[in-house]
C-alpha cells in the first residue's frame, strides 16, 4: 500500500511537472528559443490567483481563466516587444533577454509584493481523500486531473486544429513553412501565447497547496529544463512523460533514500535516459 | 553589427573577469599592496581619532548585512529593520526605554556622534556576503559589522572581518564552527545563541516534561541540509544518546524542495514522539500542509527560531500552526515582567506597521546592534583595538534588554555566556512562553491534538 501511495503521488506532482514544463518544451520546439522567464510566468500566475482569493474570495481552481488571461497576455507582449528582436540573434542574446526579463518579472513582484511567503490555508480542496490507508489531497488531485485535461487540449491543438499544424511545421523547417505560406512570426506569437498559458494553468492549480513568493519559480524551474531535457526537447507528450517518472523518482528516491539527494536521484535517472536515447524519451 | 557585438562582448567579459580576478582571491592571500590600502582604510578611522577618545567623526557607520533578497529575506529584512530601529533609539532621546543608550541622543562618550546604519544585502549566500563584508569595510569605511542570519554566510563575513580586523558582531547565526574555539575567528563576537544552546534546550524541556510524567522516548531530526541545519543536529544526536532519548528517523532535505509529501509519510510511518525541526518558513509552511494533509502530528513537534517561529509562517498557516512549539529568544509575554519588550515592540510597530510584531530573530538583531554601540560608546573611540577591548569588557545586564538573557562574551569563544532560550507554544496566533514553568504564560498542551478534534 505504501509503494501505491508513493506512486499515486508521484504521478499527481508529475503532471503539475509535466504542464510545466510542456509551455517550455513548446516554445523551445517552435521557436527555438529557451525561455528562462518561463518560472517567472508561473510565478505571476500563482499570485495572480493569490490576489483574487484575497480580494475576492475566488479559490484558485476558479481563478484559472483569469490567470491565464493574464499570462496569456504576458506570453504576447513577451514575444512582441523582447523575443521577436531576438528571435534570430545568437543563443547568448537570446538566452540574456529571457534570463533579464525574468529579473524584471521578479523583482518588480518583490517591489510591488515584498519577500513574504504567501500561502491560501483555507482552499476549497484543502482535505484529504482517504481510501483506507491511501490518503489522496484533493487539491494535488484536481491539480492533476486538470493538467491532464490542458496536455489533452494542447495535444488536439496541435494535432487537430491548423494552427497546431503550422506550429509543428515551423518547428520541423522554418524555412520551408514559411515558403509554404505560413506566418512564422504570427506562429511564434500564439506558440508563446499558448506556452505562458500552459504555465498559468500550473501555477494555478499549484497555488491550492503551495505558497508564493517572488522567486518561487527558481524552485521550479530547474525540474522544468530536467523534465523538458528527459522528454525531447521540443516534444509536448514527452513533456507528459518525463514530467511523471520524475514526478514518481521524486516521490520514491525521497522516502526510501536520504531527501538531501532525491534530485540528485531525479537527474541520475535523466542521465541514465539520455545515455540511451540521446535526444530524450520522445525527442526527435 | 556582428563584429561590433563581438568586440562589446569581449570587452565586458574582460572587465567582468578583471573584477571578478580581485574578488576571487580569497581572504589572507591579499597582495601587500592590499594590505597596505586596507589598513589605509581602516586606519583612516584612527586617525581621525584624538587621544582621550574625542573624535572628529559626528557620523559612526556600522554595516548591516543580511538576505533582503532570496529565500531567506523575508526574515532578513525584519532583521534590518530591528537594526535600523535600534540606530534610531540610539540616535533620539527615549528617556523611558531602560536600556542602554536610549536616554541621550546619540553615543554620549563620542559628543553625541550619531549611528549611520550602511544595508547590505547578502542573498543568503556566502560569496555575497563576503563581497558585501568587503564593501562595507574597504568602501563605506564601516567600523563594524552586525548580521547575519545565514551560518554559512556568517563564516565568509568572519574571514573578511577577521582579515580586516573589524568586528563581527553575529547577532543571530547558531553554527557552532563560528565560534573562537573553532574556526578561530578573533573578531567574531556572538550576541545570540550557539545551536549547541538550542540542542540542550529542546532536551531540557523534554526531561522537564518527563519529570512531570509526559512519556517522551522517540524522537524524529527533521533539517535543512545547510550549515545550519546540519550542524544543530549533530548537536541533537549527541544529546539525544547522552539523555537516553531514540532517534528514529533523520531527515535532510533542501531547503528549496518543491515537495515534501515523501518526507512527511516517512516521518508519519516512524511515528516519533517529537519531532525536532529546523527549517526555513518556506519549508515550515509545506511541513505543516503536509502533516496536515496526513492526518498527522507528533505528540509535540519542536522548532527552533527562523521557520516556524517568525510571523510570516502563522501569517500563511494561521491555526494550522496551532501547538507547535518553538525555542525562542522573544516573546510578547516577557512584557508581562519586562516593559522594555512591550515599548520596543511599540515602536517597531510604529516604525513598520501596527500589524508588524517583533520575533526571536529580530530581537537579536536589535541586541546585537544595542551590544556593538554600546561598546563603541565605552570605547569612546572608534579605534578597532579599542572596539575589540571594549567588546571583551561588555556585560548588560538581562534586565536591560527585550531578550530574557543579558550579553557578556565568553573570552575563549567570543559567545554570549548567558545567551539563553524560552520554549514557547503557538496559540491562536501568539507565541506563548511554556518553559521554564517559574516563567510560563500558558501551560502547555501535550499531547498536539489531533485535527479532528482542534476548534
Amino acid at each position: 500500500m505504501l509503494f501505491l501511495q508513493l506512486l499515486i503521488d508521484g504521478i499527481l506532482m508529475g503532471c503539475i511537472y509535466a504542464l510545466n514544463a510542456a509551455g517550455l518544451s513548446l516554445v523551445f520546439g517552435v521557436v527555438g528559443i529557451v525561455n528562462f522567464a518561463y518560472s517567472d510566468f508561473m510565478m505571476v500566475s500563482m499570485y495572480t490567483c493569490f490576489w483574487m482569493f484575497v480580494l475576492f474570495g475566488l479559490d484558485p481552481l476558479f481563478s484559472i481563466p483569469i490567470a491565464v488571461m493574464l499570462s496569456a497576455l504576458l506570453g504576447f507582449l513577451t514575444y512582441k516587444f523582447v523575443i521577436k528582436k531576438v528571435v534570430d540573434a545568437p543563443m547568448l542574446s537570446q538566452t540574456l533577454a529571457t534570463y533579464a526579463l525574468g529579473m524584471v518579472i521578479r523583482y518588480t513582484c518583490v517591489l510591488f509584493f515584498t519577500n513574504n511567503f504567501r500561502y491560501i490555508s483555507d482552499a476549497l480542496l484543502d482535505h484529504s481523500l482517504v481510501f483506507g490507508d491511501l490518503i489522496i489531497e484533493a487539491g494535488k488531485l484536481a491539480a492533476a486531473l486538470i493538467s491532464v485535461c490542458a496536455f489533452i487540449i494542447l495535444i488536439l491543438i496541435l494535432n487537430k486544429t491548423k494552427i497546431g499544424l503550422a506550429m509543428r511545421a515551423t518547428s520541423m523547417d522554418r524555412t520551408a513553412a514559411s515558403l509554404m505560406g505560413m506566418n512564422s512570426q504570427k506562429v511564434f506569437t500564439i506558440t508563446f501565447v499558448i506556452g505562458a498559458s500552459c504555465v498559468a494553468i500550473a501555477g494555478s492549480v499549484l497555488m491550492s497547496h503551495y505558497y508564493v513568493y517572488p522567486l518561487v519559480g527558481q524552485n521550479f524551474g530547474n525540474i522544468s529544463f530536467a523534465v523538458i531535457a528527459l522528454g525531447g526537447f521540443g516534444s509536448v507528450p514527452g513533456a507528459l512523460i518525463a514530467g511523471v517518472i520524475i514526478g514518481i523518482v521524486e516521490s520514491m528516491a525521497g522516502f526510501l533514500f536520504d531527501s538531501a539527494y532525491k534530485y540528485a536521484i531525479v537527474f541520475l535517472v535523466y542521465i541514465l535516459v539520455v545515455i540511451f536515447k540521446p535526444k530524450g524519451l520522445k525527442g526527435w | 553589427m556582428k563584429k561590433l557585438i563581438s568586440i562589446f562582448m569581449c570587452l565586458l567579459l574582460t572587465l567582468s573577469c578583471a573584477a571578478c580576478g580581485k574578488k576571487a582571491e580569497e581572504p589572507g592571500k591579499e597582495t601587500a599592496a592590499q594590505k597596505e590600502e586596507s589598513k589605509e582604510t581602516v586606519g583612516s578611522q584612527s586617525e581621525s581619532k584624538q587621544p582621550g577618545g574625542n573624535v572628529q567623526e559626528d557620523v559612526i557607520k556600522i554595516g548591516v548585512l543580511y538576505p533582503t533578497t532570496g529565500s531567506s529575506s523575508v526574515i532578513g529584512l525584519t532583521c534590518q529593520q530591528a537594526c535600523i530601529m535600534a540606530a534610531e533609539i540610539i540616535n533620539g532621546s527615549y528617556p523611558d526605554l531602560d536600556m542602554p543608550l536610549a536616554a541621550e541622543e546619540g553615543l554620549p562618550n563620542l559628543n553625541g556622534a550619531k549611528i549611520e546604519v550602511v544595508l547590505g544585502d547578502t542573498q543568503g549566500d556566502p560569496i555575497y556576503g563576503q563581497s558585501e563584508a568587503e564593501r562595507m569595510i574597504t568602501q563605506e569605511g564601516v567600523v563594524a559589522i552586525v548580521g547575519c542570519f545565514n551560518s554559512s554566510v556568517g563564516l565568509t563575513i568572519s574571514q573578511i572581518c577577521q582579515q580586516y580586523e573589524v568586528p563581527f558582531i553575529n547577532a543571530d547565526c547558531a553554527s557552532k564552527s563560528l565560534s573562537l574555539n573553532n574556526e578561530g575567528y578573533e573578531w567574531h563576537f556572538r550576541t545570540g545563541f550557539v545551536e549547541t544552546a538550542t540542542a540542550e534546550g529542546y532536551f531540557d524541556y523534554m526531561d522537564a516534561l518527563r519529570e512531570k510524567g509526559e512519556e517522551i522516548n522517540t524522537l524524529a531530526l527533521v533539517y535543512e541540509n545547510s550549515e545550519a541545519g546540519i550542524t544543530a543536529s549533530d548537536s541533537q544526536r549527541e544529546l539525544a544518546e547522552k539523555r537516553g532519548y531514540e532517534i528514529v528517523l533523520e531527515v535532510s532535505y533542501p531547503s528549496s524542495t518543491t515537495d515534501v509529501s515523501s518526507e512527511a509519510k516517512k516521518i508519519k510511518a516512524a511515528d516519533p514522539d517529537v519531532i525536532i525541526h529546523g527549517t526555513y518558513v518556506s519549508d515550515a509552511i509545506l511541513y505543516t500542509e503536509a502533516y496536515k494533509a496526513l492526518n498527522y502530528n507528533p505528540k509535540m513537534l519542536l522548532a527552533c527560531s527562523g521557520g516556524f517561529t517568525t510571523p510570516q509562517y502563522l501569517e500563511a498557516v494561521n491555526s494550522d500552526g496551532n501547538y507547535y512549539s518553538c525555542l525562542d529568544t522573544w516573546s510578547i509575554s516577557l512584557g508581562e515582567t519586562k516593559p522594555l519588550v512591550t515599548q520596543v515592540n511599540e515602536i517597531y510597530q510604529s516604525m513598520y506597521g501596527a500589524d508588524k510584531m517583533m520575533d526571536g530573530v529580530n530581537a537579536r538583531s536589535f541586541n546585537g546592534m544595542i551590544t556593538i554601540c554600546d561598546a563603541i560608546n565605552r570605547a569612546g573611540s572608534t579605534e578597532n583595538k579599542a572596539i575589540f577591548d571594549a567588546l571583551l569588557e561588555t556585560n548588560i545586564d538581562a534586565g536591560k534588554l527585550i531578550t530574557a538573557y543579558g550579553i557578556e562574551f565568553d573570552e575563549a569563544s567570543h559567545d554570549n555566556k548567558h545567551a539563553s532560550l524560552l520554549m514557547t507554544q503557538i496559540f491562536d496566533g501568539e507565541y506563548l512562553v511554556t518553559w521554564p514553568f517559574d516563567s510560563a504564560g500558558a501551560d502547555y498542551v501535550y499531547p498536539i491534538p489531533a485535527w479532528s478534534e482542534r476548534p
